[in-house]
């Protein structure tokens, strides 16, 4: 009987070790092989296929049609799947071709032609012509309330856009001139329309497949869901798994139209939480983890065959405030009251970049207030608005989230030390959303996230003027000035268009809707065992839309 | 006996529409929009500017009717034609959600159930038959201490040691990246499974122990011990079969975690079970899939009940499910 309980630990150990000889190398001798790559020639002398094991956070809707995409996961996965008609570099300026090799625009900035490279084909073989442009923007065009997530807005700017909706005819602004040259007209000038479309959502879809999908087919077609051999792309990879919430694998093709193959044959994509994820990279199991939590950095510092990336990211660290409840003094007040370098030193450890208040991709012009922190200031201000101080000052924020729970207290402290009496409101994303929607029983919400540090005119979607009073801004109408104020600037290019978005920087700063106060860092770990032109960009996605120049030594 | 069972199955459907009943009037007057839910700050943003979307979506999910009845008998008129609903979060039918979580979650919990029944049993009639030696307070205080470490702490330990420093095992997922074979399924249970096992072993110890201590000492025993015959015949024939009756009752309680799934270590193992979708489906507010896992849980429970009597009878000749005369 003595004998049972050490026997059976003996019999667990022994099914672990013969399991352990039945897989993969370990990834103690993967580790191992790393080590030795890093002294060997290089990766890119030798290119061989291989597995690249990738991670990023658990934001995921699993889906791929357009109609659906709206977290970075999927954008980064439809990237490598599709083309849009032009992609931009990691500058965040500078277009570069995708299905379009050649683009010109009229001096007005109405008129935009695409000539598209005669080599692209579908997975199936089938060529991508013109007639695919057409079909996927008239589909947009026709089927505008199919698209819950991400707006097509610059689809919906076509000239007879509006005529369409609901119908199955093609908008007078689209023009086919040949099987490979298509024209766009807009309604009205947009100046920053090439950017724009090169964002994940205008991707180009196969007119073939698609053709007869209607609005409600679109949440749950084949296609739409990401089923392996159903969703045709133009892009580098295929998916050969399904994708779920839990990720997909993609497999390269093979003899890619734009003659240059991938090195890394299978990309394993997994979308899972953090945690998870840093106990893979230390035990060896993934190659490159996008998003590592920045308290895991100096741990994972000393696992060998690992290094580190940490890249500003493209979202902002930001207060939104209810206007109905608070002031400009007050808001005023509160932008003098936090110290925002002390912030980021002490409670971010140095990773994050400051923020003056206006949207980060934006300019800091000379005559913008900048809001040192001044709490003397900020004091006279918060006696010059209608506040009362006897009043709770509720803070918001979703419950949960560490870019919230380790900020929100020392926000509250300084707030305090302003004078409010502060009342932390943590709650999960349903009553939270709508907490922030539907009531006005709050002051300030925390937010994080967005992508206004990708340019200017990313911002204007959340000034949005429609969408006023029902937006978690909750600006009231009078103040669609905003929404004007980008409107002009989009419509004019070089000095006219700096000098209207003067202005709009300007009015946010003075009237502070909402604060921006950092755009945090992102740390990405990955294993030393990816080269070539491996980079993880501000803005992830274009990171991936260069993966053909990247190499990996399995 | 079978006309016992009949009784109970017919007894348990109005109770399982009370769960039902309950759990949907909860979910849906909880608060919170399941659509806003589902939406990132730039997807608010567009969403803003097209409230018709959303009102769109919400009639045609019916979320515009009265809750109780006529939301409630339009999800109960589909589920009785099998038909679970769609999440509202992957558009995928509820069943196939449900499907290809609950056989994970089956794969490793009955395999730390088996563990924890193998493991927890034996031991407690081993320190019950040996009360006061050293094998009984070593075990005991091991089965205190274990019963007593959040399984959190014990499955990030385990993934520490067998994982991250000695390689042993992997840290975990149910397969290797680009692998689906069996073995390969099997070398990712092990840990898991493990800590989970030990974790359930902990208290079936202490049952176990108490409850044959109880029959020990009890008078058949001490009769069955003054006729003669051997400690072993005793302890197996005799005491254990008197001693297990309350442990059918612990046991029957756990049959619905088995399909439930164990929400802490599927998430700490990264397992893609019925636990982390319950969380899931709670986090995004996705009302048709709470309800489904709702009702497979329910049935969980009323058919452990179910079990736990047939147990009772089985192991007991003196319990008779018959209607006295």
């Amino acid at each position: 009987m003595r004998a049972r309980g050490p026997a059976l630990f003996a019999a667990i150990v022994l099914i672990a070790s013969a399991c352990q000889a039945s897989t993969s190398p370990s990834p103690s001798s993967a580790a191992s092989q790393a080590s030795q790559a890093a002294v060997s020639p290089s990766p890119a002398a030798s290119p061989r296929p291989s597995v690249l094991r990738v991670a990023r956070i658990s934001d995921f809707l699993p889906s791929i049609h357009p109609v659906e995409l709206g977290t970075g996961n999927q954008e980064l996965m439809a990237d490598l799947v599709f083309n849009r008609l032009v992609d931009v570099d990691k500058d965040e300026v500078t277009l570069l071709p995708s299905l379009a090799t050649e683009w010109t625009a009229s001096p007005d900035a109405t008129v935009y032609t695409f000539k598209l490279d005669p080599r692209a084909v579908w997975s199936d073989g089938v060529p991508a012509t013109a007639d695919d442009v057409i079909f996927t923007i008239s589909w947009a065009d026709q089927n505008p309330a199919a698209f819950k997530q991400l707006g097509v807005e610059e689809w919906l700017n076509v000239k007879g856009a509006a005529a369409v909706k609901g119908t199955k005819n093609i908008p007078e602004g689209l023009k086919k001139i040949d099987d490979h040259t298509v024209e766009i007209t807009l309604g009205k000038p947009d100046s920053t329309f090439l950017r724009r479309i090169a964002g994940a959502v205008y991707y180009i879809e196969p007119q073939h497949v698609l053709k007869d999908l209607t609005a409600a087919q679109a949440e749950n077609c084949d296609f739409c869901l990401g089923v392996a051999g159903k969703t045709p792309g133009t892009g580098p990879y295929d998916f050969t798994t399904s994708i779920s919430a839990t990720g997909a694998t993609l497999t390269a093709k093979t003899n890619y139209w734009r003659a240059k193959d991938s090195q890394i044959k299978t990309i394993v994509y997994k979308i899972q939480e953090s945690n998870v994820s840093v106990a893979q990279l230390a035990a060896g199991e993934l190659d490159l983890v996008i998003r590592v939590p920045p308290a895991e950095g100096p741990g994972l510092a000393n696992v060998p065959g690992l290094k580190q990336l940490n890249v500003p990211g493209v979202g902002i660290f930001a207060m939104d405030f209810n206007n109905k409840n608070t002031d400009k003094a007050l808001r005023q007040a509160i932008a003098y009251a936090i110290n925002r370098p002390e912030m980021i030193s002490k409670v971010l450890g140095g990773l994050a970049t400051i923020n003056y208040t206006i949207p980060p991709g934006m300019k800091v012009y000379d005559d913008i207030n900048k809001y040192d922190f001044n709490l003397q200031k900020a004091k006279d201000l918060l006696k010059q608005s209608s506040w009362d101080v006897s009043k709770p000052f509720r803070l918001s924020y979703l419950a949960g989230d560490p870019n919230f729970t380790v900020t929100a207290p020392p926000l509250q402290q300084y707030l305090q030390d302003l004078g409010l009496k502060v009342e932390l409101t943590a709650l999960p994303t349903a009553p939270y959303s709508d907490l922030i929607q539907k009531t006005n029983n709050w002051e300030v919400a925390l937010s994080f996230g967005g992508s206004e540090g990708v340019g200017w005119y990313q911002s204007q979607q959340y000034y949005a003027c429609p969408g006023l009073g029902t937006l978690q801004l909750k600006l009231s109408q009078s103040q669609c000035i905003y929404d004007d104020l980008f409107n002009a600037a989009a419509a004019v290019t070089g000095d006219a268009q700096d000098q209207a978005i003067h202005k709009v920087a300007l009015a946010l700063n003075d009237n502070l809707p909402e604060i921006y106060l950092w755009q945090p860092n992102y740390l990405h770990v990955y294993s030393d065992r990816l080269g070539g032109g491996f980079a993880i960009y501000p803005n992830e996605r274009e990171s991936f839309k260069k993966i053909l120049d990247w190499t990996y030594a399995p | 006996m079978g006309a016992y069972i009949v009784r109970r199955i017919l007894i348990s459907i109005p109770v399982l529409l009370g769960i039902t009943i309950i759990g949907f009037i909860a979910l849906r007057a909880a608060p919170g929009d399941p659509l806003l839910a589902t939406a990132n700050p730039d997807v608010l943003a567009n969403l803003a500017q097209h409230p018709e979307i959303l009102e769109a979506e919400r009639h045609a999910l019916g979320f515009d009717q009265p809750i109780f009845p006529n939301q409630y008998v339009a999800w109960l008129g589909h589920v009785l034609q099998g038909d679970l609903g769609y999440s509202i979060t992957s558009h995928r039918p509820i069943s196939s959600e449900i499907g290809s979580r609950i056989l994970s979650t089956l794969f490793l919990m009955v395999t730390a159930m088996t563990l924890a029944v193998v493991i927890g049993i034996p031991i407690g009639v081993i320190t019950a038959v040996r009360q006061y030696s050293r094998v009984d307070y070593g075990l005991n205080a091991l089965a205190i201490f274990l019963a007593s470490t959040p399984v959190f702490v014990l499955g990030l330990i385990a993934i520490y040691v067998f994982a991250v420093n000695l390689h042993w095992l992997p840290t975990s997922d149910q397969h290797t990246a680009g692998k689906s074979d069996f073995p390969d399924a099997l070398y990712h249970l092990v840990l898991p499974a493990s800590v989970l096992a030990i974790v359930n072993a902990a208290p079936l110890v202490r049952y176990t122990r108490a409850s044959m201590l109880d029959v020990l000492s009890s008078e058949y025993v001490t009769t069955a011990r003054s006729k003669g015959l051997g400690s072993r015949v005793v302890i197996l024939r005799h005491a254990l079969r008197n001693g297990l009756i309350p442990i059918i009752t612990l046991v029957a309680l756990l049959i619905p975690e088995l399909v439930a799934g164990a929400v802490i270590t599927e998430q700490i193992f990264n397992w893609n079970g019925m636990g982390q979708l319950a969380v899931h489906a709670a986090d995004s507010r996705d009302p048709s899939l709470m309800m489904g896992i709702i009702l497979i849980v329910g049935t969980a429970v009323l058919f452990a009940n179910i079990v736990a009597d047939i147990g009772y009878a089985v192991a007991d000749p003196r319990v008779r499910y018959v209607r006295p005369r």
